[in-house]
Order: C-alpha cells, then structure tokens, then sequence
C-alpha cells in the first residue's frame, strides 16, 4: 500500500511538473507534426499512395519523439539534484521506476491522442476503422515497450558523462525487436492483409519483449540509480 | 593461470583449423550450383564463428548477472572480456557472411531476419563498449554496463532461433529433429573448424583475462604510489 502511495506520489509531482509548464508536450508535438511535413516532402515525389508507407512514418516519428520526452524526464532531476533527494527518501528504487515508467506511458500516450488523428488525417486514404481496435492494442503495446525500457535507458545515460547524448545509442538498437513487429503489424492494419494469424505473431513478439523489458527494469533499476 | 595450458590450446586451434582447411578444400568435393557451389565452403567457418560469437555474449549475459549478484570485479572483467572477443568473432562472421551473399546470391547485402538481428547484435554490443568508455567511476561503470549487457543479451536468442520462427529465411536449418543436413565429410570439417575456434576462444578469453587483471592490479599499485606521494 504504501508503495502505491509513494509511487503516486513521485507520479503526481511530473504530472504537475509538465502541467504547469508543459516544455516536453509542446516540443514533442512540434516535433512530430514536423517530421510528418518533412515524410511528406521525402516520400511523396515517388510514392502516390502514402498510406502504404504509413506505418513507418507513424513508428519512426513516435519513437524519436520519445527520446524527447525520456530524456526530460530525468534532466529536471539531475539538474536540482531533485535526484539526490528521491533517493535520501525511504522509497523502493522498484517504486520510483514504476512511477516514472507510468509517467512516460501517460505523457507519451497523451501526444498520440492528438498525434495519431492528425497522422490519419494527413496520410490514411484506406479505411483502417473496423480495425480500430487492434490499432489501439498496437500503440499500447509499442508505447509499454518504448518506456518500459526507455526509463531504465534514460536513467542509464543521465548517470554518465554524455548524459541525453547516449540515450539514442543505447535505446535504438534495444527497441528494434519491439519496433519491427510494430511497422508490420500496423502495416497489416493500414493496408488490410489477408491474414489474422500473420497480425497474432507480431502482437505476440511485441508482449513478449515488452513484459521481458519492463520486468528487466523493474528488477535492475535498482542497479543503475543512485550511487 | 597455467602455461602448459595455453600451449595446448593454441596446439589444438592451429592443428584442428590446419586440418580442417585441409578436409574443406581438399577431401570435399564442390558442391552443385544450387547448393552455391564453391563459395559454399565458406559455411564451414561460418557456422562456428557464428556459434562461437553466440556462446561469447551468453558468457557476457551470465558474468553481468554474477557481477550484480556478487560484486566481484572480477566477473565484470570476464564480462566484458568476452563481448570484445565476440564482438571480434562477430565481424569476422559478417565478412564472411558478406563475402558468401555477394558470390551465392550476388548481393552484398540481404534484408534476411538472421542478418538483421545479428546486425542489432552487434550495434548492441558496440553501444556496451560506448557506454562502458562514457563513465570513469570503476564500480558505477561496472554496474551499468552488467545492466546494459544484460538487456542486449535478450536479443541474442531472438537471432538465433530467427531461422526457425519466421519463414521464408535464406539461412537453412543444419541440425532439426528430422536429423542432420550434412553428409559424413562435412560433418567431420565442421566439427575440426567447431574445435579449433571453440579452442581459440577459450585461449584468447584466459589471455585477455590475464592482461585485463594484470591492469587493474596496475591501477591499484599506481593509486597506492599517488597515495605515498601526497
């Protein structure tokens, strides 16, 4: 219970954070709806349909967005030794995961809110709708992933001497396995492949790594945080 | 660290290799055109080396757990020891691996799941060395990087059953329930070149250990003349 209480706590202090000065959320969706207008212009002189490049626009623009918001999430820490003092606090470094893991989820899964529509609107000629559903299990699912590992990651690089410089080394080559069954399976959603049980594997393999890495976290946070 | 072992180590890798090449471009015959003819004798270091980069960063999964249950530098020290010498095994097997594309298939470079997740392998374990380069702190760095080899290492399951769980995979399965896809003579050149290598490894991980604890015993010997000297 108490750990609950704790995590909410640390929870609460980002939301009100990002609230009152909203710099992540503001830089993420300039950042995003940006890369979409450069997609436009790289990829529409050869390809008229861009729906069929859909997917990976929607993957690659989310995830280097993230890194945006997985590397202020412990800047502001370290840079008050706000850090310092978490840790001097009586709080699991498990619970202090759990929260900023649940913090990134809901920053990042609020951009989509609004990334995502405008995505559809700019690109997806196809009706994707009837599968509306399995899109949004989809953005769950990649969206557990990129900050399941991404807060471990984060934390990792903002304790060295590159700081935000090292997380991308780190995080990209780590998301690959999750990021490729992501691109396909929302490639399967937009432009309608003939087969259920093709969409089921890349479901699986995406669960799969993202309870792997958001146990790894859980369990090795403890490792990486703190001296 | 015994001499006597390291002489029959370095014996056995240059007599099994010597005798393996041997067995490959002499005792067996080429093979026909569909099975990509000469350049299919490329296979027989191929494998190995690929078992073998394998084998070395499961090594580096085991010593990064031991590092953060224990403590003990030493295990850090095995770690990473063997990420270099796999990450070294590793490029070796993509030369290779390039080499045989570019005369079988006559493309360098494939978009093929096993050359994939083998590719983020490697950008994983050279992501370890970056890391491990960007903190001085000797225990912080260790930790980190026990952690980080840790998360990379789940990949390498991912790349070795890659031929296996997705089809229409260039890379064949050699050993299946079915049985083995080999005749006699290769399965003895690949068994010399699988020994030989097994033994390289092994030899080369006990000297890089012993330079590696060489070193840090160099660290402590400097720290403690710094220490007399103030």
């Amino acid at each position: 219970m108490t750990a609950i209480r704790q995590g909410w706590a640390i929870l609460r202090k980002d939301l009100l954070l990002e609230m009152r000065s909203k710099e992540v959320f503001t830089s993420q969706f300039l950042f995003v709806v940006m890369a979409m207008v450069i997609f436009y212009f790289a990829f529409s002189p050869n390809i008229k349909n861009l729906t069929t490049v859909g997917a990976g626009m929607l993957w690659v623009a989310i995830t280097f967005t993230s890194l945006l918001g997985l590397n202020r999430s412990f800047v502001h820490e370290k840079d008050e030794e706000c850090l310092d003092g978490l840790l001097l606090c009586p709080v699991d470094r498990a619970t202090i995961f759990a929260a900023k893991f649940i913090g990134n989820f809901f920053f990042l899964t609020t951009l989509e809110v609004i990334a995502v529509p405008i995505f559809a609107f700019f690109f997806l000629t196809g009706t994707f709708l009837p599968n509306l559903g399995w899109f949004l299990l989809i953005l769950l699912l990649g969206n557990v992933g990129i900050c399941g590992v991404g807060t471990l990651l984060a934390t990792i690089s903002m304790n060295t001497r590159a700081r935000d410089l090292l997380l991308p080394v780190l995080f990209l080559p780590v998301m690959v396995p999750v990021i490729i069954p992501m691109v396909l399976a929302t490639n399967y959603i937009f432009t309608q492949g003939e087969s259920m049980s093709e969409l089921s594997v890349w479901l699986y393999t995406m669960a799969i790594f993202d309870i792997m890495y958001v146990v790894a976290g859980y369990v090795l946070y403890d490792f990486v945080i703190g001296d | 660290m015994k001499k006597g072992v390291v002489w029959v180590l370095g014996a056995i890798s240059v007599v099994a290799l010597a005798v393996s090449l041997y067995w490959i471009f002499v005792v067996l015959p080429i093979v026909s055109r569909e099975q990509t003819g000469f350049s299919q004798k490329i296979f027989y270091f191929h494998m190995p080396a690929a078992i073998i980069s394998f084998v070395a960063f499961m090594v580096t999964f085991i010593a990064s757990i031991l590092f953060l249950a224990k403590k003990d530098f030493k295990y850090d020290i095995l770690a990473y020891s063997s990420a270099e010498i796999g990450l070294v095994f590793g490029v070796v097997l993509m030369i290779f691996g390039i080499t045989w594309d570019k005369l079988a298939w006559g493309v360098w470079w494939t978009w093929d799941p096993r050359l994939v997740t083998y590719l983020i392998l490697l950008f994983l374990f050279g992501a370890y060395f970056f890391l491990r380069s960007m903190v001085s702190e000797r225990m912080k760095q260790a930790r980190f990087a026990a952690v980080f080899g840790i998360i990379a290492a789940l990949d390498v399951p991912v790349s070795f059953f890659s031929t296996r769980l997705i089809k229409n995979v260039l890379h064949p399965v050699i050993f299946s329930r079915e049985g083995f896809g080999l005749d006699m003579n290769m399965t003895i050149a690949l068994l010399l070149a699988f020994a030989g290598m097994t033994a390289l490894y092994v030899l080369m991980l006990m000297l890089k250990l012993k330079v590696e604890h060489m070193m840090e015993d160099v660290h402590v010997l400097k720290d403690m003349i710094e220490s007399r000297r103030d």
